[in-house]
């Protein structure tokens, strides 16, 4: 593989462009009845490059080049706009999301044409949104949380050079796709086995009222690979592998990979035979990535700032500041700047958010304690300012959300010792065995209040322990519960943190984050049985192994057939 | 092509001949788990397939677009999609024709196999092979599912009506269409669609505007059991151009041209398309300042585009044949026999007047939609649907309409869809004449003025712009009505023969009865060719899906209606832009 060294141009004319416009537009705006007190443009460009390949055959191979506007236009002031919640419409996708392509070259007189378009369009809608908010605030029942809609926020200017995607052999990474897949091939009750890897470059710009420029470019390098089988009850299988790197050169060998493809490959026949899991409750440990995904669903989302002034959220954490959330010797920080933790590149880091504001690690909990939420610049009450935590997906609004969420222990013991705990317990509590979540495929949760505000975590690899240390790999497991139950079930932690990436989708789009900490030890867990697909496995045999038809050499080359 | 003589039995032997089509290793692997499946997919004792085939669609594409003069996006792309068709019972009751409310999808790996799946690029037999029987099986295991259900739900149930057979017999053929592709590279796209869009960048009177080139190449491999095989390469060139203004009232006015040829030779020169868009772009200035027209009833002249589109939204999707649905719950019901085409139940009765005849002809070589073979591998040939006024029959896809045994080899990408239609007169008249009879009806009924259509929206090309500015317009599908796409332009013609341009425009409360009483049609019928879109789909009906351009081409006259009633749309107008273009300013 070609190494990385990406090319350097410099600033391109977008910027000015934008500049350009926005002058324009806002002094026009300011003639108006109703004029904006605050307008943003962001400009997100990704350059792309990927192949896909799946069982040793390419599926894919493309590059691409988009360019998205997003404007943020708000009428009203700082304490009541267009863009506070209407309690009561249902349709509120609608104006959450607004995508809006614009040219890919840097043509000033485009760019400009396609942005007063864009700008002229939303401003009419921000004022039919500015008329409806003003009479729905009277209708109905007060806000709880009586803080401003907008925070003020300083003025940035940082200018990142816009990098160039150029090292990339997408002829050497075809080849690699089809090599990562080609091992599955020969299982034939592995029914998909699919491997993506690709490099993108994402430049934003963003410009607005209040002075700021700001422009960064960074490229993502990444490998996924995606692989299931069936168990003989039909029972789906899944199993995934995922590398993250900011340069051509940290992503992973060949021989690193192709070893776990194999382990993967193991790991699903092994699966197979596993034992079915009844629902169960009593002890588990969590993995280092198990801790990962469990804190980033029951935790994180509910730490996001906007959640405790929205009156259908069920605000798990208001009024809980200076509180014990957690067992003291956890704290929680996230830290967008943190760019690696170990050895491990980290997915969830940024140099400015999607509001212009630069990032910072903000403690969340210390010892224990409660302390902060994740902000963007919709305040809540006793959180005036933004900590540079609103962030989106290109298309969506900004809301605060997660970047890197990292889980720090102040007392932690080895894993042998972690495990010797939990076989201590099921002793104690004279039951059969704990349990190991090794690996998790993802997770979710429920923070409204329409529904019980539980969470679900879908575990991949999961381990029965028995009280004389044996393990034994079990399957059809979801672990289920409620966040503040939950929490204060945490007994001990291990001193393995480590960390994982991923994209964590939710109402401001998908967004990259990571989530990290050490292995956990919960008093009591409770799982469910996983939902199970009702179909069999094949009635046939694989084609290249059909006894009764030939082999697929004498299906090629002639033989008996 | 070469042709065999079809087995009038039920028993249809596989005979596969490899002699006609080119050898390639998809094809093989196609021919070869056909085979096996055939031979031995069987679940414990219940029915073996009676019918399997394979359509593999790979798409080849070069495509790009551009506004004000810049590159907005640009791609090449390939990709295989394969589709599986699986029948057991036979071809009289089989597992399709059905809709089960109360199943979700089946499979093992959760597809249904007529969404259809992507098959690998390479040229790798294993891998082919290995997805055809994971496809084989997924649809083997719903096709049993849903005759059970078929059956359970017709057990306690008598069919009235015509009967019908779910599926039709059909010549064996082997068909092998190789036109040759003349793409463009992709700079040579985006070269073109820059120079073209940035025409627009002296066109103060428009706010939006873009341009499209879109080159697909279309390979299908079709193998059944039956013996049918069929290889079609066929290339399409879609070049468009779209704008967007508001009249001097707010009134958002939008226009899309499309172009479709199947050479990059057979575009018009550079010159001749420029020519093209200023002619589009002084029609959007001259409509920007034309009059509005509240409310007119009277009589209408429908001249070439728009007598094409009009005959096209209001009459060819009344020509689809839909086959009867069972639904295993009676609740349901009702939606399908919305479905079922408003000209069901009017065979043999008149929907034209006496000296008109319409033929769907997919063998007229010099037009669009022509095809040696439809999608199912029935031959294509002429069908007279309407003949003396009379209509005849409907155009329906092996799925059998009752009261017709064949296939009128209409199965084109997703469902059921006309080739060209040519519309006919022994009573055309010269477009002058049919003018002077219009303002004739105008005289004798003392009213102002008539008008004449010359130009509406096309209802595919509606998606042909990105999303902007809200287009307004009201015309629903109330009743039996047919919901039209608005009118680009139309004149009021006075007595004196004077013309005055006019904009934003609906036709109300539109049936397709209305063309039983034309006024009259004219001699003059240029073809028009236009993407075809079914207003009325049946989702649940068809077969395989394929997501590829359908292109109609039509020869229809220009049409004068003794009644039409026309409208402004309702709802609020938008204000004009607050600050000025940043060209323009």
């Amino acid at each position: 593989m070609p190494q990385s060294k990406p090319s350097i141009s410099p600033q391109g004319p977008i910027l000015r462009a934008i500049e350009t416009e926005m002058e324009r537009n806002w002094n026009a705006f300011q003639k108006m009845p109703t004029p904006p007190f605050y307008l943003a443009y962001e400009v997100t460009e990704y350059d792309t490059i990927s192949a896909a390949g799946s069982f040793g055959t390419l599926t894919d191979s493309s590059t691409g080049r988009t360019r998205n506007l997003d404007i943020d236009l708000r009428v009203g002031s700082p304490k009541l706009d267009n863009y506070h919640p209407v309690r009561g419409n249902t349709l509120i996708m609608l104006d959450n999301f607004n995508p809006v392509t614009i040219p890919i070259e840097d043509d000033p007189a485009a760019i400009r044409s396609a942005i007063w378009y864009q700008t002229d369009q939303r401003y009419k809608r921000s004022i039919e949104q500015w008329i409806a908010i003003q009479t729905n605030v009277k209708v109905k029942a007060e806000n709880t949380d009586k803080a401003p809609d907008f925070s003020s926020g300083p003025t940035e200017k940082f200018i990142e050079p816009i990098v160039k995607l150029s090292a990339v052999d997408r002829k050497a990474w075809e080849l690699k796709v089809r090599t990562y897949t080609k091992p599955f091939k020969r299982y034939g009750n592995i029914y998909q086995a699919d491997a993506r890897i690709s490099a993108s470059i994402e430049t934003r710009t963003f410009v607005n009222s209040e002075g700021s420029r700001i422009q960064t470019s960074q490229p993502f390098y990444r490998l996924s690979i995606n692989v299931f089988a069936k168990a003989d009850d039909g029972m789906e299988l899944p199993k995934s592998e995922s590398w993250f790197s900011t340069t051509l050169a940290g992503l992973p060998s060949d021989e690193e990979v192709l070893a776990r493809v194999n382990q993967m490959a193991k790991d699903l026949m092994a699966l197979k035979l596993a034992p079915v899991m009844e629902p169960y409750t009593g002890p588990a440990i969590l993995s280092p990535r198990a801790t990962g995904v469990f804190f980033h669903e029951i935790f994180g989302h509910r730490i996001e700032g906007q959640r405790a002034k929205n009156e259908d959220d069920g605000q798990t954490f208001k009024d809980k500041v200076g509180q014990k959330i957690l067992p003291e010797f956890l704290s929680v920080y996230s830290d967008p700047t943190l760019t690696k933790l170990g050895k491990t590149e980290l997915s969830g880091c940024y140099r400015y958010d999607n509001q212009g504001i630069k990032a910072r690690r903000v403690s969340v909990v210390e010892k224990g304690i409660f302390k902060n939420y994740l902000m963007s610049r919709t305040p809540i009450e006793g959180f005036a300012e933004s900590n540079g935590h609103g962030r989106r997906q290109a298309g969506y609004n900004v809301e605060a959300r997660q970047s890197n969420l990292i889980i720090v222990a102040s007392e932690a013991v080895s894993r042998e010792e972690l495990k010797k705990k939990l076989t201590d317990e099921v002793t104690k509590a004279k039951l059969p065995y704990g349990l190991f979540f090794d690996d998790v495929q993802g997770g979710f949760t429920l923070p409204g209040r329409e529904r019980p505000n539980s969470f679900t975590v879908i575990p991949v690899m999961t381990y029965r322990i028995y009280p004389d240390g044996r393990e034994e790999l079990v399957r059809g497991v979801d672990l289920i519960g409620t966040p503040l139950t939950t929490f204060g079930k945490i007994t001990a932690a291990a001193n393995d943190p480590s960390v994982f990436n991923g994209i964590c989708g939710a109402t401001s789009g998908g967004v990259p984050v990571s989530a990290g900490g050490p292995s956990l030890l919960v008093s009591q867990v409770e799982i469910q049985k996983k939902p199970k697909s009702q179909e069999r496995s094949p009635i046939l045999p694989p084609p290249f192994d059909d006894p009764n038809i030939g082999t697929w050499r004498e299906l090629i080359f002639g033989g008996n057939y | 092509m070469r042709r065999r003589s079809f087995l009038a039995s039920s028993a249809i032997l596989p005979a596969i001949s490899q002699a006609a089509l080119p050898e390639d290793t998809l094809l093989k692997a196609m021919r070869d788990e056909l085979k096996r499946s055939l031979k031995k997919l069987q679940l414990e004792n219940l029915e073996k397939p009676y019918f399997l085939s394979y359509r593999i669609t790979e798409t080849t594409t070069v495509s790009a677009s551009a506004s004000f003069g810049a590159l907005s996006s640009s791609g090449e792309s390939r990709r295989r999609l394969l589709a599986t068709e699986c029948r057991v019972g036979n071809y009289t009751q089989d597992n399709t024709n059905f809709y089960s409310a109360r199943t979700a999808f089946s499979g093992v790996i959760r597809i249904q196999a007529n969404f259809g799946s992507s098959l690998s690029l390479d040229d790798d037999y294993d891998e082919f092979r290995r997805q055809f029987w994971l496809s084989t099986d997924s649809a083997y295991k719903q096709a049993l599912d849903d005759l059970a259900k078929k059956r359970a739900a017709l057990e306690n149930r008598t069919r009235t009506g015509a009967p019908s057979a779910d599926f039709s017999k059909e010549e064996v053929v082997e068909v092998t269409l190789n036109k040759p592709v003349d793409f463009p590279t992709k700079a040579k796209a985006e070269a073109l669609v820059k120079q073209l869009s940035a025409l627009f960048r002296d066109s103060a009177h428009i706010d939006n505007s873009g341009v499209r080139l879109d080159c697909t190449n279309i390979l299908t491999r079709f193998t059944s059991s039956e013996g049918t095989e069929f290889w079609r390469n066929e290339p399409g060139i879609m070049l468009n151009w779209y704008a967007e203004t508001q009249a001097t009232d707010g009134m958002p006015i939008t226009d899309v041209e499309s172009l479709y040829v199947d050479s990059m030779s057979a575009l018009p020169s550079f010159e001749e398309l420029s020519k093209r868009i200023k002619a589009f772009q002084q029609r959007l200035k001259n409509l920007r300042e034309a009059k509005t027209l509240s409310r007119y009833a009277g009589p209408v002249l429908f001249e070439g585009q728009a007598a094409a589109e009009l005959f096209a939204q209001g009459f060819a999707t009344a020509l689809l044949g839909n086959p009867r649905i069972v639904v295993d719950d009676q609740r349901f019901e009702g939606m399908f026999a919305a479905s079922a085409g408003v000209f069901t139940d009017k065979i043999s009765t008149r929907v034209l007047p006496s000296h008109m005849k319409v033929t769907d002809d997919p063998t007229r070589k010099d037009f669009s939609g022509s095809y040696p073979v439809d999608e199912e591998g029935v031959k294509a040939k002429p069908t007279i649907v309407v003949q003396g006024g009379i209509l005849k029959r409907l155009l329906n896809s092996r799925a059998l309409v009752p009261g017709v045994t064949d296939s009128t080899a209409s199965r084109r990408a997703s469902g059921v869809a006309p080739s060209n239609l040519i519309v006919e007169s022994t009573k055309a008249k010269p477009l002058a004449e049919l003018k002077q009879e219009m303002l004739q009806i105008v005289k004798d009924r003392g009213i102002e003025f008539g008008v004449i259509v010359r130009r509406m929206a096309n209802p595919a090309d509606q998606f042909a712009r990105p999303r902007g500015r809200t287009v307004i317009f009201t015309s629903g599908a109330a009743g039996q009505s047919v919901q039209l796409s608005p009118v680009i332009e139309a004149f009021k013609i006075f007595p004196d023969g004077r013309e005055e341009l006019i904009r934003n425009i609906e036709i109300s409360s539109f049936t397709t009865a209305a063309f039983r009483d034309l006024a009259g049609v004219s001699t003059e019928a240029a073809p028009y060719t236009a993407q075809f879109r079914n207003l009325r789909p049946n989702p649940f009906v068809g077969g395989p899906i394929s997501l590829a351009r359908i292109l109609v081409t039509y020869s229809v006259p220009s049409m004068l209606f003794e009644d039409i009633t026309l409208q402004q749309p309702a709802g609020e107008i938008p204000k004009l832009p607050f600050i000025a273009h940043p060209s323009f300013a």
